[in-house]
């Protein structure tokens, strides 16, 4: 009798649901939308994220290449303006234009040559300097900047036979040109003031260049002749020599440059890393695994450093006693796999639901290979020689090579035989999970070189979601030895 | 259950494959009424019941490519939204298996009433079924799971699956007393 009326309750609510309808499908739709479609969604953000990341490796890249340009510019301006003076004397030549010293010596006269080509090319005047002279150019010192700025002393002293030398000359603002024909020699009461402040100068730059400097200058005076020009400059020959001085810290890109680069530079620290590690989560024996990337500190204040950067690491897992939750509930899900017991309970619901009737999952390892892509932000707590800092942010993470073995066994309803079933899933390039995972860290600085510094720094990682194609929640704790290229001198 | 205008399930599932959001909307809508009753059988909140429905069309248009037409369609959804109603209540479950189970004492039954339930007066029967009895007595009678995949869902012996439906039947039978019947014939009427 009562199996009866069960029957027939049944067999009401049967019907009753069959045919059940529901008011509220607009607002479930509107409900759903908030949701759905999810993966559209990700994909916008993840092709921000990697705009983003690849925007800024990108601008690093290329701050870093204009860095070296700025730094070898200085060499090859100079070199360049030596070259370009150095075709001009066979065109110089054919027009006539002679300007050598009227100084006893060929010796003098040559080395007064080259002084001048080489202090006028500098300050801008082209000049006539002899082929033969060229290859004894040494490269671009600072005893050859200390002996062209000594030069442009020089220079002043020199005789302008023609116009058109004068013109030129008169092109440089900082050489001064007299109205009359200028005689070459100038007085021992000239001469004096003018080593005076010479040896002065040079002896502040560099004293022990003062001999050379002083046979330069002392080359180009001729005692027995007066000139108009060096008594021009006779007025105030140490204010001259600051002007030049200043003349030609403005025209020197190494020095004008100078600290602005070694800024820029201390700005961006470029670093490499190693860093081994063991992943953890629940249920999971350990293994250590290990990683490899590259880093870059961008400084917003003294203390303060944005880190950023990309790593290649190996994640592994291995659940041998209890499997978590979310793994289960992923493979009850899955029946994109055919194999998987998602799939099976799939094929049950079609829909001959004695055909699988539970299975239980016995092991479960998988292994990731991703990329991660950190955006953390550092704070040195010690600044000094060696220094503390802590740094904390996100990561992302980009899965290159997924893969997941697992053993389950099963019973079939119908005779409850159980199988047992060995598993194995594998995905290249499937997903990617975008600021799920919270970095902490701790590390000593130290220097290594004298553009090197190296760092010790473990670290913690914590998933704040499941990760990977299985949603595998899982974090890592380990150590990275970092190697920072700090690239100002 | 709405129906869609001009095109049939197929068609719109069909075009739910090439994953067009107004098809969706069609299938979803079509098919609301449907799964929103499973979902209410398993859960006594409504707004939980929803919850579930949409997470099963999400796992649905994301694994529709997947889908067997040969199959009904119908059975598919109620596979899935079974089983994400399983997955909600699996935390509510552990505390409710502990819960005492008061006697049920057989009254008497009156099959003319039951075949007047309505949809509402089945829910409000349900509620009154603990959990454990109200998920097993929906799987095993209604869904037509049997007790080994009950205990193997449930992570409850294959037993105590037996137990739970025996006592859910026993106090829905209770519920239909002739005392019962007729407050319910009062209402039908």
């Amino acid at each position: 009798m009562s199996e009866e009326f069960d029957k027939k309750l049944i067999n009401r609510i049967n019907e009753v649901f069959d045919d059940f309808e529901d008011d509220s499908a607009n607002e479930g739709w509107a409900e759903l939308r908030r949701n759905f479609p999810v993966k559209e969604r990700r994909q916008i953000a993840l092709w921000w994220y990697n705009s983003a990341a690849a925007l800024l490796l990108i601008t690093s890249v290329w701050y870093f290449s204009n860095n070296d340009i700025i730094k070898q510019n200085p060499t090859q301006t100079v070199q360049k303006s030596k070259e370009i003076k150095f075709k001009k004397p066979e065109e110089l030549n054919k027009q006539g234009i002679s300007d050598t010293t009227e100084s006893s010596s060929p010796e003098s006269k040559i080395t007064s040559t080259d002084n001048q080509a080489q202090s006028q090319s500098y300050a801008g005047v082209e000049r006539i300097i002899p082929n033969q002279k060229q290859k004894s150019f040494p490269r671009k010192t600072n005893k050859e900047v200390d002996n062209v700025e000594s030069n442009l002393n020089a220079v002043e002293r020199q005789p302008i036979k023609s116009d058109s030398d004068k013109q030129r000359l008169s092109a440089n603002e900082n050489v001064l040109i007299p109205d009359q024909p200028i005689a070459k020699a100038q007085s021992n009461k000239v001469e004096l003031p003018l080593k005076e402040a010479s040896d002065k100068y040079l002896s502040e730059r560099e004293p022990v260049k003062t001999d050379s400097s002083k046979q330069l200058v002392s080359t180009n005076i001729n005692p027995s002749e007066t000139n108009q020009s060096i008594a021009i400059s006779q007025k105030n020959p140490a204010k001259e020599l600051q002007q030049l001085t200043a003349n030609k810290k403005t025209t020197d890109p190494a020095s004008n440059t100078g600290k602005s680069r070694s800024k820029a530079d201390k700005n961006v620290i470029i670093g490499f890393y190693a860093g081994s590690f063991m992943n953890y989560a629940k249920g999971s024996e350990t293994s250590i695994n290990t990683g490899v990337g590259i880093s870059s500190d961008f400084r917003l204040s003294r203390k303060l450093k944005i880190s950023t950067g990309i790593s290649l690491a190996q994640n592994s897992l291995k659940f041998a006693e209890s499997v978590p939750q979310e793994v289960t509930t992923y493979l009850a899900l899955d029946r994109n796999n055919n194999r998987s017991p998602g799939a099976l309970n799939s094929q049950a619901s079609n829909f001959d639901s004695n055909i699988i009737s539970s299975y239980s999952i016995n092991t479960y390892d998988a292994k990731l290979m991703g990329l991660d892509i950190p955006l953390n932000i550092k704070y040195s707590v010690v600044n000094k020689k060696n220094s503390i800092f802590i740094s904390t942010g996100f990561s992302s993470n980009f899965y290159l090579n997924e893969s997941y073995n697992y053993n389950y066994d099963y019973k079939t309803g119908g005779f409850n035989a159980q199988n047992i079933k060995n598993q194995e899933s594998k995905s290249n390039f499937q997903s990617y999970n975008i600021g799920q995972v919270v970095n902490f860290s701790v590390g000593f600085e130290r220097p290594f070189s004298n553009n090197t510094r190296l760092s010790l720094e473990p670290f913690i990682k914590y998933p704040l979601s499941g990760l990977g194609s299985h949603d595998l929640r899982f974090g890592a704790a380990g150590v990275n030895l970092k190697l920072n290229f700090n690239r100002s001198k | 259950m709405q129906k869609a205008t001009g095109l049939t399930e197929l068609e719109i599932i069909q075009y739910c494959k090439s994953g067009g959001l107004k098809y969706q909307e069609l299938l979803y809508k079509h098919f609301y009424g449907y799964a929103m009753g499973i979902g209410m059988r398993y859960l006594s909140n409504r707004d939980d019941a929803m919850e579930v429905v949409n997470d099963s069309f999400i796992k649905i248009f994301k694994g529709i490519e997947f889908y067997n037409e040969t199959q009904p369609f119908k059975a598919w959804l109620r596979k899935i939204v079974v089983n994400t109603s399983i997955d909600c209540k699996r935390k509510n479950l552990k505390h409710s298996q502990q819960s005492d189970l008061d006697e049920a004492t057989y009254l008497g039954k009156s099959a003319e009433v039951v075949a007047h339930l309505s949809a509402k007066d089945i829910l409000n029967l349900l509620n009154h079924l603990p959990e454990v009895q109200r998920v097993v007595f929906n799987l095993y009678e209604i869904d037509g799971y049997n007790h080994d995949e009950i205990g193997s869902m449930l992570n409850i012996p294959v037993s105590s699956s037996r137990v739970y439906l025996s006592r859910a039947k026993e106090k829905l039978r209770s519920y239909l007393t002739p005392q019962k019947e007729t407050d319910y014939e009062r209402r039908i009427r």
